[in-house]
Order: structure tokens, then sequence, then C-alpha cells
């Protein structure tokens, strides 16, 4: 059903008028996320500030028999918040508050729209923080972390979104507000929070969550280890998880990335090298220096050819901007850029890089890299121009191709992002069509109408 | 014949083994289920097949493990024969990648067995739920009974990265990956997680593993009162160390633990795992602060101590529970549990304690528990005495209408276990 002038009355008596779009032009902000190869306008967007006001936000979507498309900040790299004229996106940015810090249960309850990093800022002072921490955690809402399970450089240590979330208040399609979980650490019944988690919004719209704190390391050691060549930082990767070390952190960017990074901030990372390596450990004090001896040896027999050593907060925390921003710097380096998203055994890292690069060559593709090594998740950053039909034919049968070398190899074809619909055909890469039909039987018994984001995730 | 009769002569043509007798092949281990016949397939495929012929309704399929645990099979007034479906020749390794720390086996794999596949390697399972070398991985999975070391591993779902299962139309299906991350499609094998085997049987489970610690070294805190247990658990856990477990014992469990210490006094059993200088250095932080009534035991004493923690509660107990309460509840549960003559074992800030008692458990007695848990809690009788009309679940949660919805579609002829938290009326 189309989003009716009815309708958009209806939800600006619900939220206010001040907080439903319906214009054209100020529906155009909201017509793509950050997949860059798909877009579409919506029917119109509310801003609801409340648990109880998405409800009725929804029940009047449900009587209209409208669908809709959550979005938080928008951040989703595989389409996860696209939609079309006949839904209406229900934008999470305006519920901000934290509701509860709960030391006693080490835990806090957050609405949807809070930014990930906020959490962390409002517990430092008690020496907490939470763990997760994608790229985007400056920008990215916790819902948004829900509905694709995100993870981060220090998912390696601490684990994705879905470690440290203990419960859900979620609103389903027909307005239904729906608690799961709750200050614990397991609840009875079926593990309800976990299927919700990484559904990406089409199971229903969470409004907010109880998240779990962690204490704030007391330590940490930082090192930018420097390689001539990719298969040997690669090989120094699969190595130190095969040494059954865990840093807190395993980063790699290539020499593309770098240089494209030193193009735009001059950070004085190498541009001659293949690879560079983020390692950071963290905890407490004593053992960690023998941790990252163990490491450096590692390395050395991998043949790196230097380590810099982050040794004070200040350059801790300049080697980590760098990391991050490097998203934000493939901007200058071509008018479209796709970050892809896989997963390979850890044992597989060397070959899946190699295979990356086959890949962009046989494509003639320009392709640069950064991701989390340490949990065998790529990111093959494309870089091209959308607006050349041929280049976005090349970019996604080269993509095409390392998703299923990924799955060949044991891997998935999306370690955080989502499948959004970008990949919705690349499931069939991972499961058949019995798999798909009993995860479809779990949409159904909770969004039987199909209107919780549509055409997401299945093919 | 009757319609069930001809299922369970299908069942024995796929199996060529159906035992009429309960407890036939191992009596001690079926738990507190009365099935009037059990088999064991011997691999995945005839596991298929049996739960294709019973998938009609005419019997009651029940999927057990090593039987550790009672569990509800029936829904009150049903009278269908019960087909205990054992898992325990599911023991395959399917995959194992020590360079990954990954590992995917049957089932019906023992904890104790993985444990023996991947020490060597130098690494583990960081789950430790009770009797835990017993429990299959399938059972401790339906279960979802969570040990001391939960604290900093969390549940098994933080360890389960994927799984095989049977549903109840007979398909098998899989989700998830092998890989430590992975977010393509929805979590279905986290469902089964507590299922009590409602929903299908899991037959093979993608975990990933972690690399033993150097060292691993438990402190015993001796504690006159509750304040005094407080007290120290708030210093343990905003100071400067990391404990990997905290375990609360009431009185009555600490003197089960130990007939020399005075009557009255709690016990607390504080872990470190790690590197050996990081695990030092957090010990001689807890001897700095002058701890009193602290006893530091050596690594061999440490790991001796932990199998009697993770061996409880007692079997011989007439009752046993799991109580699930936030902290606000915690401590008047466990007080009230002493004052009833309870034992208890809380495992420190996750929310999960365990008791147990002898003799008889009355309806009173099941309600106060309940209502010492909170709004938000639950307790969740794992045994029950004979007899006893007490219901085995907790009603407070209202997510429980969404599980049955789920059991609903995946299940709608009731082939598989029904657990009490999918009852509409239950009673405390």
């Amino acid at each position: 059903m189309s989003v009716s002038r009815s309708l958009i009355r209806r939800l600006e008596r619900i939220c206010g008028p001040e907080s439903v779009l319906s214009d054209p032009d100020e529906l155009l902000v909201y017509e793509s996320d950050a997949y860059p190869l798909a877009r579409g306008l919506p029917g119109g967007v509310v801003f609801p500030t409340s648990t109880a006001a998405t409800s009725e936000v929804l029940k009047a979507l449900h009587g209209h028999e409208v669908a809709f498309v959550p979005r938080g900040s928008g951040t989703s790299l595989a389409g996860g918040c696209l939609t079309g004229r006949d839904a209406v996106m229900v934008c999470t940015s305006k519920m901000k508050r934290i509701l509860e810090v709960d030391l006693d249960n080490e835990c806090a309850i957050v609405e949807a729209g809070v930014i990930t990093q906020e959490i962390s800022d409002a517990v430092a002072e008690y020496g907490y923080f939470y763990a997760p921490d994608p790229a985007s955690q400056s920008a990215c809402t916790i819902g948004g972390n829900v509905a694709t399970n995100a993870g981060g450089p220090h998912t390696l240590k601490y684990g994705v979104t879905g470690h440290h979330v203990l419960g859900l208040t979620v609103v389903l399609s027909c307005g239904e507000v729906l608690t799961l979980g709750g200050r614990t650490q397991t609840a009875p019944g079926y593990d309800l929070v976990s299927v919700f988690i990484g559904s990406e919004g089409t199971l229903g719209l969470v409004t907010e969550a109880t998240v779990k704190l962690t204490r704030a390391p007391a330590a940490y050691r930082t090192v930018l280890a420097i390689y001539d060549r990719m298969n040997d930082a690669g090989n120094t990767v699969r190595d130190i998880i095969a040494a059954g070390i865990v840093p807190a952190a395993l980063e790699m960017m290539d020499q593309a990335i770098v240089q494209i990074l030193e193009d735009a901030h001059a950070y004085g990372f190498p541009r001659d090298a293949e690879a560079v390596l983020v390692i950071e450990l963290d905890g407490i004090e004593a053992g960690l220096d023998r941790q990252l001896d163990r490491i450096l040896a590692i390395c050395r027999e991998n043949r790196v050819r230097s380590v810099d050593d982050a040794a004070s907060a200040e350059q801790r925390a300049a080697l980590w901007k760098a990391r991050k921003t490097a998203f934000g710097a493939l901007g200058r380096a071509a008018p479209t850029c796709i970050t892809q998203d896989g997963v390979v055994p850890r044992s597989e890292l060397p070959h899946i890089l190699r295979f990356v690069r086959q890949v962009a060559d046989k494509h003639r593709l320009r392709v640069a890299s950064n991701f989390h090594a340490g949990d065998g998740n790529i990111h093959p950053n494309f870089l091209f121009d959308q607006r050349d039909p041929e280049q976005v034919a090349a970019v996604q049968r080269a993509s095409h191709e390392i998703l299923a070398e990924c799955v060949r190899v044991g891997g998935s074809v999306t370690g955080e992002h989502g499948i959004g619909v970008e990949k919705t055909e690349a499931l069939r890469l991972m499961f058949n069509e019995a798999d798909l039909a009993a995860q479809r039987q779990v949409k159904h018994v909770f969004d039987p109408r199909g209107r919780a984001n549509p055409n997401k995730i299945f093919p | 014949m009757s319609a069930a009769s001809e299922v369970i002569r299908s069942i024995e043509r796929v199996a060529g083994r159906v035992v009429p007798h309960p407890g036939a092949l191992d009596g001690d281990k079926l738990g507190g289920a009365e099935p009037e016949f059990t088999v064991a397939p011997e691999s995945e495929d005839q596991l298929v097949e049996i739960v294709r012929a019973g998938h009609g309704g005419e019997v009651v399929l029940a999927p057990v493990g090593a039987g550790l645990q009672e569990f509800d099979i029936r829904p009150r007034g049903d009278t269908r024969p019960v087909v205990l479906v054992s898992t325990q020749n599911l023991r395959e390794v399917y995959h194992y990648s020590s360079e990954d720390l990954t590992l995917t086996v049957g089932a019906g794999l023992t904890l104790g067995g993985l444990d023996d596949l991947v020490r060597p390697n130098g690494q583990h399972l960081p789950f430790d739920p009770p009797f835990r070398r017993a429990a299959t991985m399938g059972g401790a999975i339906a279960c979802n009974t969570v040990g001391p070391r939960s604290l900093v591993h969390g549940p098994i779902g933080h360890s389960m990265t994927g799984a095989s299962m049977v549903l109840p139309d007979g398909t098998l299906v899989k989700s998830g990956a092998r890989t430590v991350k992975n977010v393509a499609g929805y979590d279905l094998h986290k469902m089964f997680i507590g299922s009590y085997g409602s929903l299908g049987i899991l037959t093979r489970v993608s975990l990933r593993l972690k690399a033993l610690p150097e060292d691993f070294r438990l402190v015993r805190f001796r504690a006159g009162s509750f304040n005094d247990v407080r007290s120290v658990i708030d210093r343990l856990t905003r100071g400067l160390t990391r404990p990997c477990m905290i375990e609360i014992l009431n009185p009555i469990a600490a003197a089960n633990l130990d007939s020399n210490i005075e009557a009255g006094d709690l016990l607390v059993f504080v872990g470190y795992e790690g590197a050996t200088d990081e695990v030092a250095w957090q010990l001689d932080q807890i001897d700095a602060a002058g701890k009193q009534r602290s006893a530091r035991l050596d690594h061999e004493d440490s790991r001796k101590q932990y199998e009697v923690l993770t061996s409880w509660p007692e079997r011989e107990a007439d009752y046993a529970f799991e109580a699930i309460a936030p902290a606000q509840n915690r401590w008047a549960l466990i007080e009230s549990c002493s004052d009833r003559g309870i034992a208890v074992m809380a495992h420190g800030r996750n929310g999960v304690a365990m008791g147990c008692g002898t003799g008889d458990l009355t309806l009173e007695t099941a309600a106060a528990l309940r209502a010492d848990a909170g709004p938000t809690g639950s307790v969740m009788f794992t045994r029950l005495p004979a007899g006893s009309n007490v219901s085995r679940w907790s009603c407070s949660n209202p997510a429980y209408k969404w599980t049955r919805a789920i059991k609903q579609e995946f299940d709608p002829r009731q082939i598989f276990p029904w657990p009490g938290f999918l009852d509409t009326d239950c009673e405390s």
C-alpha cells in the first residue's frame, strides 16, 4: 500500500509535525545509506522519541498496511536502510537517551538511537566501557549495531555486539512491544535476544537495548608492524592465532589504503610497505610485555621490516584514529567506494588476500583493504565510478567471486555488515532452500505480513 | 495396531533397535523422564529418518544426551507414548582446526570427549556447566546451564558459531558458520539454546575454542556474614584485579563442602586465569590489600577445587534448581535459601545461582523462592521430588507468549518435548 496523506497526518499527530518528513526535498536525504549502488525515496520518514511512540507509529502503519524500514544513522554498508515509496522509514535518531547505568549488574539500558561511542563516554568515569567498537562508532547507533551484530577491531578479544547485549525492547510490525532478556547473562526460554541480533530489522524495530558493560583495561601495548610483503603480514596473523595468543585487536591495512591515508592525512605511515599490522594487547599490566615479546618474535619470524611502538596514550589514540578514518579517506580516492565484507578461517587469510588481488587484477579494479585480520574478516574496498555501468558490473562480479571463495574455504559472505539488499543472492552460497525456509518461518512468527524492513536478507 | 505402534515399528525399521523399557540403555542417566521406548540412532541420517517416521505426532520424540537433567516431555493430559531419542552415538568430529581454534562436532559428544580432543593442543572450550565431563554438547546447549567461568567467557551462546538440527518435519537444516564472525541470515541455532529439545534435535555444533590459560588459581575467602561477602565482591570487582569466576556458597553449601568451617560461615571462591605473571600479580593484590580469612590455593588444589565446584548441586539432593536473578534480588534469594535450609552456590555477577535441598519441596517454598528472585528473575527446578506438584518453571516472563508462537510454528503437532515455560497456566 502506498503512503497516503492521511497516514502522514496520523504520524504527525503521534510524533508531532516536526518529527515527520514527507516533502520530497526533505526525503532525498534518506534515499540512500552507505551502500552506494542502490537508493530509494521513502514514502515518509518519522522520528519517534520513545518506545510507546514507536508502538503507536507501527500500529498506524499496520492499520494502513504500510511497511516500515528502521534506520539509525544510516551507516549501513549493505543497503540495510533502503526503502521505496510504499514504505515509511522509522528513524531512531531522536531516541538517544541513556536511560540507566546499573553498575550492580554491570549493564546500561540505552535507547536505540544512542551513538555507540557515547555509551563508553558515559561510563568511563566508573572504570567501564562498552566493548564493541565498529569503525563508525562515533556515528552509528546501538540499534544499528544490534541489527547487524556489529563488530569492530576489538571484536577479536571482546566479541561482537551479540556478546554484549543482555536484553532488547522491540516493537513488532503490528505495534506490539516485546521485552526480551533482561539484566542477567541468561534468561529462561528460547534465546530470542540472539535471534533478533543480526536480523537487520526484519523481525521488528529495536527501541532499547540492555548492554553489558566491561571493566576498562588497565594497560595497553599497541604496535604498528610494517611488512614488505602482504603474504608475510597474513602469515603473521595466522601464526599469532595459532599460537593461542589473543590480542585485543589485530588489524591489517594494505599498501593501497596506506597511500590513500597518507594522501589524505599524512600520518607518517610508510608508503612503500605492502602491508601494516596494528596489533594491540590490553589487560593487566603484568604479563603484557611477555605477550608482546611473543608476538614480536612471530613478526620477526615472518620477516617484519620494523615495529613502531605506540608508547603513549596519545600515540595509541593517533594510531587508532588513523585506522578508523581509513574509510573516510577513501572518499578522496574515487567517486564511489564499496566496502566488501567477507570472512574466512584465519588460516586461509594469506590465500584470500592473494585471491582478492588476483580478482581485482582480473577485473581491472582498484582495491584497497583495511580489515580485521585477527577475525579473518576481510574488507576489500573497491574504488570505481558508479556512473560507468561497466565498472559497476565488474565490481559486482568481483565481489561475488570473492564471497564465493570465502565460502568455499569455510567462511561467510558477511562478518558484520549484514546482507541488506546487497547480498540477498549471496546468501544462497551458504544456505540451501530448506535452511532459508526455516529462517523464513521465524520471520513469519514475528512479521507474518512481511512489513518489517522488506526485501532484505532473503533472496 | 495403533497409529503410535505403527510409528514405533517404523522407527525400529530405521534404527534397527527400539528398546521397549525405560532405562534399558543406561538407567541411571535418564533423569526423571518416563519414556516407553528408547532409540539411539547411529548417524545423523538415521536420526533424520527417525524424526520423519515420527513427524505425524502419534508419539513424542524426546531428545536426550547424558540425561543429567530432568525435563518436561509432554503437556499436561497428553498420553502419547514417549520415545527417548538418545544422541549418545552422534559423536563424530566433523572439523577441527587447531590453527583457527574452530571445531564442529556431533551433538552427542560429551564435553569430556571434547576436552580430550582439544586440550592436548593447549586449547579448551570455556564452558563449564555442572558435571561437565559427562554432559553432551547438545544437552548442555539445550539446557543452557552456565558455569562459574561464564563471568568472563559468557554462556555457551558466545562460543557457538553454528549448528545443524533436525526440525519436527524431519528437515535437516543449518545456520551460522564455522568462522568466529558471521552475520549471514538469522542465528536459528541460537534459538535452540535453552530450548530443552522442544524445537528439534541438534545434530552437530560449531564452536570457537580458546587457548588454555597458562595458569589458573583460586583464592578462598571465609566470611562471617552476607555483608562481608558483599564487601569482598565489591572490592574485587571494582579493584585492579579481573577475576574469571566468583562463586559464593551460603553456609549450608559451605558446610557441605567443608565440614571444618565455622557454622554460619560463607565461602567465596575467586578465580584468576591467564599468563602466569598476570595471575601472580593479581593474587599479590589480594594479599597486599590484607584480605582477612583468605587462602590461596596452588595450581593443583585450584584445579581440584574447581572440579568440586562444577560437580554441584549434589546428585543426592531431593530437589535442585537454577535461579536467575539480577543483583537487586540475588542477595535476598541467597539469604532466603539459607533461612530455609537450602544450599546455594551463586555465580557472582552473572545472575545465576544453583540450589539444592533434601526432603519435601512445598508449593509455599517454591513460591517464596520465585518471589525472592524478583519480578524479572526466575527459578527453574532441574530436579523435583517424586510426585511433586511444584511447577518446574516460573511463569513470569512475558516473552513466553512468543516462545509458544515459535514452538507452534515449528512444531504444530508437538512432536518434541513441551517444557513448562510454554504453558499458559503454570503454577508457582
